[in-house]
């Protein structure tokens, strides 16, 4: 255990961050990591502990405040600055070269960081992490996720870094692996090194740890020793925060509650894998009632994308089958037809990769969504797109100085009006939306969330969210999604906070 | 660099600083042309006046660089398609070779059967040859995820190297010493406009044709905003619904139609037999048009043109003046590069200097 009066190693005081587009990741945030000790960064998607990370190992510069590094302020240029101070960090996606092998991916670190390659250590460290030693031979291409993630882990371990950053480590390893890592990382400790451990499962944060930071919202929230008193349903209240609770009862009511019995999008005992081919999906169901916003709520990286590309014929399906009012599919080949027939329209969370054409104008991008519906016809009918786009940007306060400009021109929360605007105006039966105010500033923030539920009653609407206030504040029922499956569903009416949180972060109903 | 955009007013459009870099290409191209003609010792007048002379100074020379600039222009038409979609065809040249093989093939075995309907046939065959020369590379495209820039660039010199068996062996006019077939029959050449002139109407008609379709079918078309789509962002057309396997083989397939039938007007208006001469590297000229012409059917009309007046108006100046024959090539280079280090120039600068709206 580490002691408090331990020295601190490294430690950041007041540090923000804000990215282009106006999203605060960090907000004032003051962090102290000490000698020898496990400190976990505990919070949900988008709390700012990656941007912290990629801060103190120099990927990102603060906007303000400062870094300090035994005692001394330092300044990180580049990556390589940290690194030539001990600081190692372990990516969530493994950065190593696919097409290289496994050894010429250490030998290119090292090579970077003006290190010699030691054999012995490295012998020593695969019989640690149970790896052949045949796998040195192998392409990174053709290993499985687990090895990649070892191999990156063992890639930093192996220059003896005096600090660690884990990101999300344990993500593609099974238990037993990642009670291995567990035990590499204590026997770290006792060589003195100090750990920072990234993560937003509770248990994991409780199992390590000495010491346990919640993040949320870019704001640290608090800095807890973990001496085996913290309680499990403590911390999810406060990674989640109460002002949660706040959105219920701030809730738009009086709204026409046209919900009725009849299905509009059923999804039965549903099985996927993502592009590694693991399982993401797992007997995943739903039933999207006629009229209302259901939301599928759960921490990232628990089969939402996966979801949301089987619905939308972007992946296809193992088991299973999607239901779009009368029609079963058990693999859809042409989303272009479902939105035809049904007029399923769609909001990417993507919004500047998918969900607009960045190099074309406003106008081709309002189109987007008639290819499917308009689109069987030959001709595009211009002057009636022109009207519908100088209605859009009036009717959605999208600030676009005319029909003409480049979409990449407007500014992160436009080019989302614009996505929103295009999906609703197509005049659809079901919106599947997918993080529709993701990095959003409030008033933009509010202005979507209106316009979904002002849609609801004639549309229904699939909110894909990993905001639980966003569910919260917009859906009539939630459905928790964990490890490819649904754990649990709420009326919104009845909602416990504290189990609601639980259920999210660690499936247990 | 704000003064810059005081200047040109139309900060938001990047399509007319695409145009004004196309225009610039054009002038540096130009400036280093009189200057490599000044570093031959040339009197610059004189050689630009035989330059004007050799390309459109005269009835003939007016005749033969528009005969070329059909070729060149119509395999750009091709290319415009292609690459609006994304996808970088390399491999005019080839599908314009196998074009023109396949209608020396049609009109030498078929020539004395068919009469009038012999030149729409080669015509429509080498149309089919040509595509189906871009569909192979297609077909590796998308259903093994191979770059379509190595395979069409390969398949160039397949083409090129059946060519030169063809014209050496089975093809080869036993009458002759020099690898060539024999003439096509009389009846297969291209009606002309003035008879001592090789300008045809076919060649004429398409070139003047074309251009408003490709302008139509990309502008106002549901089929052109696929394309557009496709080639701004994969994943964007792939979430519009658009099938992006079907839109790349058809985007590849027109532009292969086109460059095939540019290979059939050469022999059936320029050449009136194969022979490895009809290779004069329109496929890549192409590219470089397609470019210059900022990806518009008129860009490229205008840019064939002109392309077509430099290598007939310089070739004639190098042969009257002795000096090497590269000149031509030499300037297509540089027009390339300019063009597009100019528009990523032009790009940078609106990423960096524009104003974002609703910040």
């Amino acid at each position: 255990m580490a002691n408090s009066d331990d020295k601190i190693l490294l430690q950041t005081i007041n540090i923000s961050k804000t990215y282009p587009g106006g999203i605060r990741a960090l907000d004032k945030v003051s962090f102290e990591l000490k000698e020898g000790e496990i400190h976990a960064l505990l919070g949900e998607n988008g709390a700012g502990k990656t941007t912290l990370i990629k801060i103190l190992s120099g990927i990102l510069h603060p906007d303000e405040g400062k870094i300090l590094y035994n005692g001394v302020e330092v300044a990180f240029k580049n990556p390589l600055d940290a690194m030539s101070l001990g600081i190692g960090v372990v990516h969530q996606h493994p950065l190593l070269i696919p097409n290289f092998n496994v050894y010429e991916n250490l030998k290119l670190y090292a090579t970077i960081i003006r290190q010699r390659l030691k054999i012995e250590e490295l012998t020593n460290l695969l019989k640690i992490f149970k790896v052949e030693k045949s796998v040195l031979d192998k392409k990174i291409a053709d290993l499985p996720s687990s090895i990649r993630q070892k191999i990156e882990i063992l890639k930093v371990l192996l220059f003896k870094p005096k600090v660690l950053f884990l990101d999300e480590p344990t993500s593609a390893l099974t238990p037993i692996e990642v009670e291995e890592l567990f035990n590499i990382l204590k026997d770290l400790k006792e060589e003195k090194k100090s750990i920072v451990f990234v993560t937003h499962k509770i248990k994991e944060a409780l199992k390590i740890s000495d010491r346990i930071t919640i993040l949320r919202r870019g704001k640290k929230i608090a800095t807890l020793e973990n001496k085996g008193n913290l309680q499990e349903d403590v911390l999810a209240t406060l990674i989640v925060g109460d002002t949660t609770l706040k959105a219920v009862s701030e809730k738009v009511e009086g709204l026409p509650r046209n919900a009725s019995d009849e299905h509009v999008l059923v999804v039965e005992d549903l099985h996927a894998r993502d592009d590694l081919g693991i399982y993401r999906l797992k007997g995943f169901n739903m039933k999207l009632r006629r009229g209302e916003i259901l939301a599928i709520v759960g921490v990232a990286g628990n089969g939402q994308k996966e979801l949301v590309e089987c619905l939308t014929g972007l992946r296809r399906f193992d088991k299973g089958n999607i239901r779009y009012f009368n029609s079963i599919y058990t693999h859809i080949v042409d989303f272009c037809d479902v939105v035809r027939k049904y007029k399923v329209s769609y909001i990417t969370d993507d919004r500047i990769h998918t969900g607009i054409a960045r190099d074309l104008d406003f106008l081709t991008n309002i189109m987007l969504r008639d290819i499917c519906i308009e689109g069987r016809g030959i001709f595009i009918d211009k002057k009636y797109f022109v009207k519908r786009a100088k209605e859009m940007i009036a009717k959605y306060d999208i600030k676009a100085p005319h029909e003409k400009i480049l979409v990449n021109q407007l500014s992160g929360g436009n080019i989302q009006k614009l996505i929103v605007a295009r999906e609703l105006e197509v005049k659809p039966s079901i919106i599947i939306a997918e993080q529709p105010t993701q990095g959003l500033d409030v008033k933009t923030t509010i202005f979507v969330r209106s316009l979904l539920l002002s849609a609801k009653g004639d549309t229904s609407i699939l909110l894909i969210t990993y905001d639980l206030e966003e569910a919260l504040s917009l859906a009539d029922r939630i459905i928790i999604m964990y490890d490819g499956k649904n754990v649990a569903e709420h009326s919104s009416k009845d909602i416990d906070l504290k189990r609601l949180s639980l259920e999210m972060l660690s499936g247990v109903t | 660099m704000k003064v810059f955009f005081k200047i040109i007013k139309w900060r938001e459009k990047l399509g007319v600083l695409n145009v004004l870099a196309s225009i610039l290409a054009v002038g540096i191209g130009m400036a280093i042309l009189v200057l490599s003609l000044y570093m031959c010792q040339i009197n610059i007048s004189l050689g630009l006046q035989t330059i004007y002379a050799g390309s459109l100074g005269r009835y003939n020379s007016i005749s033969e660089t528009l005969l070329r600039a059909t070729i060149l222009a119509l395999i750009s038409y091709g290319l415009i398609i292609s690459f609006t979609a994304g996808v970088w065809n390399i491999g005019a040249e080839g599908q314009y070779i196998m074009g023109a093989i396949a209608s020396t093939i049609v009109c030498l075995t078929l020539g004395n059967i068919l009469g009038y309907f012999l030149i729409p046939l080669a015509m429509i065959i080498s149309v089919i040859i040509g595509a189906a020369w871009a569909l192979i590379p297609g077909l590796l495209l998308v259903k093994l995820n191979i770059n379509e820039v190595l395979t069409t660039l390969m398949m160039n010199y397949i083409a090129q190297y059946i060519l030169s068996w063809l014209v050496t062996g089975p093809l080869q006019d036993k009458t002759s010493m020099f690898p060539e077939s024999p003439y096509i029959p009389k009846q297969a050449f291209l009606p002309r406009i003035i008879p001592i002139y090789r300008l045809n109407y076919v060649s004429l008609i398409l070139l003047i044709l074309l251009a408003p379709l490709i302008h139509i079918v990309l502008g106002k078309t549901w089929f052109g905003l696929s394309l557009k789509i496709l080639g701004s962002s994969k994943r964007t057309a792939r979430y519009a619904g658009i099938n992006v396997n079907r839109t790349i083989i058809i985007s590849i397939v027109i532009s292969g139609a086109l460059a095939g039938l540019a290979g059939a007007l050469e022999i059936m208006g320029v050449q009136y037999k194969l022979r490895p001469g009809i290779v004069q590297g329109y496929g890549y000229t192409g590219i470089v048009i397609t470019l210059v012409g900022n990806l518009h059917p008129y860009g490229a009309l205008l840019a064939s043109v002109l392309m077509a007046s430099l290598i007939n108006g310089i070739s004639e100046t190098c042969q009257l003046f002795q000096i090497p024959i590269g000149l031509a090539q030499i300037l297509q280079g540089i027009f390339l590069i300019t063009v597009i280090s100019l528009r990523f120039l032009f790009r940078f600068l609106i990423e960096k200097y524009s104003k974002v709206y609703g910040e």
